[in-house]
């Protein structure tokens, strides 16, 4: 017999998971909550749902244009979580006002969106993090400690072939400020580091031609300072006879003179090409420094002199390093990756990813350092923080092969203890020993038929 | 086993498109009339033509009520259900181009980038107001504008006329579908530089169920493709023939073969000319890109060639037809088993 309904399907690239992977799941999170739990981080959770508001303000559009997005029940935009750390964050500085370090740990779901063409189109949407924060901490010596703490726990479960590839935001946004940029030129660069890194420096050129950050002109003094005439008196004369005359189209609910006052603001912001052409040509090299600690921080630092920039920006990478090789990480697991690029905005210092081995297997897991985020989501004061997560899936796969297998069940017949009171008293006594026990209930399908699954 | 369902756009750019396209494959549409909207492919039994409306192609598809259909790229991305079973069978058929872009009105002459929008979206924020746009394709848009920090965005569903949102005063920008821009620039309005959403064309899906379990809708789908790849490739080739002296076929080979580039798709096709005297003529024929042609001709010339004429061809065919390759690896995980 058929049902007139369609069988429903699983979602696209979600998984189900049984007995087997979950009991795998149960024992990574209890040892890893062990470690954590060790170096004084106590468990939190928050909300899956959030308002999408918390996870678009600074997370950046890489993370933002992934997210489960929908209008709930009660007229609020709200979305999945796609991470833990803004809704840490936002739970941290409602509830406390604490000087101290507050070190909390988290685990659980959380869900991106990818589309089938997308690079990571066919992985798995939701996945679980498991990750821990420190919020309060500035010191280089806590960004050791995080680090360590990320080896650590794959080392309680069997994994020795950890390493981590370092990055530092902070390094490149310092970098930058020294070529006398616009925010709107500085972000940009930093946005397209990746692409940098991956050599496509022609394509990032032409984008950064179209925003006309770069031009083919030759702009001399001169004919700057009469451009800069020519703007200025097309907007006196705006301002003077109004928008309407001069244009004679419509502004919408933006005002004339809200027009003319951010082109003003834009217009003393303009980046000259050639600082621009300078800042470019030194994020393209220090892009491609990557490698082994020691020798990548001598690049990095050669890449930015012969910049003009100075060294020393380097100075907090170096110390974040060592901390790390003082809390016992073995400077052959720390690489270092300038040109590393980060699908989430809100870092502003140290970041780092997990491999196993070599990293172009699979990520981990990663995490790194966001002091601006407190005040991003609205509170008033900048707290210096830092932290990582795991994906756990991919922790469980670089295992292998584990034996969580549950224990077997014993089955009782009541046909053959007599009654189903003999097989119900059977299995207790069983259960009452730890041993796993069911009863075999008769099934209601005719026996000369198949099973039906 | 049963017909394929070909579903093509019943007006518009992309039915003048399709039925240019069909006629020149020799697989014309036979319409009883143009109210019908129903037809078949006089040349090619067992497919019945849909015409539906451009809209709900993608939608018929994943439901399984069409198997293959003519649509644009960027209404295939925006309307098709991903638990749909809709596979691309065919990513660029040459005709329907167009780009879903970002405008601002043109008197905001302080925006001209998506940065700059991201800028006003949080001005508008600090407001307490929402940056309205009006569009037609809310997913894609969505996400674009996600995917550049543009994130205090409201959308307003307009139908048709898009433009005149703005100075209706019922959305601050727009999102809309546009060939040449034009239309936009009479209304005031001004693509971003980097405004723009998708690139489209027009392409071929299908029903990746209806077509991995069906091997008669499947072969008929084969032979659309193999025509049209066949077709498109042809409109890149000429066949160039003339007539050059020699001592025999292989001296003649050897000749034109000096430019291997020029030698033509498969190397040269030669045969003698017989003229009942003694004259060691031989035919040349080459098959070459049309871009080379200048170079055959004076390589033909230069090897004393006369009567040098080319010709358009109608398909090219080659080894294996890459679309229907690819079909067949895209329709794998569509297979039912033990059937």
């Amino acid at each position: 017999m058929t049902s007139q309904f369609e069988p429903i399907r699983r979602l696209p690239n979600m998984q189900d998971i049984g007995p087997t992977a979950l009991a795998e799941r149960d024992a990574a999170i209890t040892t890893l909550r062990g470690v954590f739990g060790l170096r004084g981080y106590d468990r939190s959770e928050t909300p899956i749902l959030e308002q999408t508001e918390l996870y678009i303000r600074k997370s950046g559009g890489a993370l933002s244009s992934r997210l489960y997005g929908f209008l709930e029940p009660g007229g609020l935009d709200v979305s999945l979580r796609p991470e833990f750390t803004s809704a840490i964050l936002r739970q941290i500085a409602n509830t406390t006002a604490s000087d101290g370090q507050i070190r909390l740990m988290y685990d659980g779901p959380v869900f991106r969106y990818a589309r089938p063409e997308d690079e990571d189109g066919d992985k798995t949407r939701q996945f679980t993090q498991l990750g821990a924060e420190m919020i309060g901490a500035h010191a280089p010596s806590a960004d050791g400690e995080v680090i360590a703490m990320a080896l650590e726990g794959l080392e309680a479960l069997g994994i020795t072939g950890g390493r981590v590839v370092v990055g530092h935001v902070g390094v490149v946004v310092d970098a930058l400020s020294e070529f006398n940029l616009s925010e709107r030129a500085k972000l940009f660069l930093i946005n397209n580091i990746g692409e940098l890194k991956n050599g496509e420096v022609e394509e990032v050129s032409n984008k950064a031609t179209a925003l006309g950050f770069i031009t083919e002109a030759v702009v001399d003094d001169a004919q700057a300072a009469a451009d800069r005439e020519r703007i200025a008196s097309t907007i006196e004369q705006v301002l003077a006879e109004g928008m309407g005359v001069q244009f004679g189209k419509n502004t919408g609910v933006r005002t004339p003179a809200e027009i003319v006052a951010r082109l003003s603001r834009k217009m003393s912001q303009v980046d000259n090409p050639v600082d621009f052409k300078r800042a470019l040509d030194m994020l393209v090299n220090l892009s491609q420094v990557s490698g082994p600690a020691v020798s990548a921080l001598q690049q990095g630092e050669a890449v930015l002199s012969s910049a003009g920039v100075s060294a020393d920006l380097i100075s907090n990478l170096g110390e974040v390093l060592e901390s790390a090789e003082i809390e016992g990480v073995s400077s052959d697991r720390l690489n270092i990756d300038f040109g590393m690029a980060r699908g989430i905005a809100y870092y502003t210092g140290m970041l780092f990813d997990i491999y196993l081995d070599d990293a172009h297997s699979e990520t981990l897991g990663g995490g790194g350092r966001y002091d601006g985020l407190t005040r991003a989501l609205g509170y008033d004061r900048d707290v210096p923080s830092l932290g990582f997560a795991y994906n756990l899936e991919a922790v469980i796969a670089a295992i292998g092969s584990t034996d969580n297998a549950s224990d077997e069940i014993t089955m009782i017949s009541p046909e053959a203890e007599g009654s189903i009171a003999e097989a119900v008293a059977k299995a207790k006594d069983l259960r009452a020993n730890g041993q796993r026990s069911a009863i075999e209930f008769q099934s209601l399908n005719d026996p000369s038929e198949d099973q039906v699954t | 086993m049963s017909n394929l369902r070909f579903a093509l756009p019943s007006s518009g750019a992309l039915f003048d498109g399709t039925s240019k396209l069909l006629d020149e494959c020799d697989l014309s549409v036979r319409r009883a009339n143009s109210r019908r909207y129903t037809a078949d492919i006089p040349s090619l039994q067992g497919v019945d033509v849909l015409f539906q409306r451009q809209s709900d192609i993608t939608i018929e598809i994943d439901g399984g009520s069409a198997d293959i259909g003519v649509v644009g790229l960027d209404r295939y991305y925006e309307s098709r259900l991903e638990l749909g079973d809709t596979v691309l069978l065919h990513d660029g058929l040459g005709f329907g181009a167009s780009k879903l872009v970002i405008a601002v009105p043109d008197a905001w002459l302080d925006v001209t980038s998506m940065a700059d929008l991201a800028d006003i979206a949080l001005e508008f924020r600090a407001k307490g107001r929402d940056l309205r746009i009006a569009c037609k394709y809310e997913r894609l848009v969505k996400r674009f504008l996600n995917e550049n920090d543009v994130n205090y965005v409201s959308m307003v569903h307009v139908s048709g006329g898009l433009e005149a949102a703005p100075v209706m005063g019922y959305a601050d920008i727009i999102a809309d579908i546009t060939a040449t821009g034009t239309t936009l620039r009479e209304n005031g309005l001004r693509i971003l530089v980097d405004g723009i959403v998708i690139e489209s064309q027009s392409v071929i899906v299908g029903n990746g169920h209806a077509l991995a379990n069906d091997p008669e809708k499947l072969a008929h789908a084969r032979q659309i493709l193999e025509k049209i790849e066949a077709s498109q490739r042809a409109q890149k080739y000429q066949r160039v023939t003339g007539d050059i002296q020699g001592e025999s076929e292989d001296e003649v080979a050897r000749q034109v073969m000096r430019r291997p580039e020029l030698g033509g798709l498969d190397g040269p096709t030669i045969s003698a000319v017989h003229t009942g005297k003694q004259n060691n003529w031989f035919t040349v024929q080459v098959l070459v890109r049309k871009s080379d042609l200048p170079d055959v001709v004076s390589h033909f010339r230069d090897l004393g060639g006369i009567g040098i004429a080319a010709n358009d061809v109608q398909y090219v065919y080659r080894e294996r037809c890459e679309s229907y390759d690819r079909l067949v690896e895209n329709l794998k995980p569509f297979k039912e088993s033990g059937e």
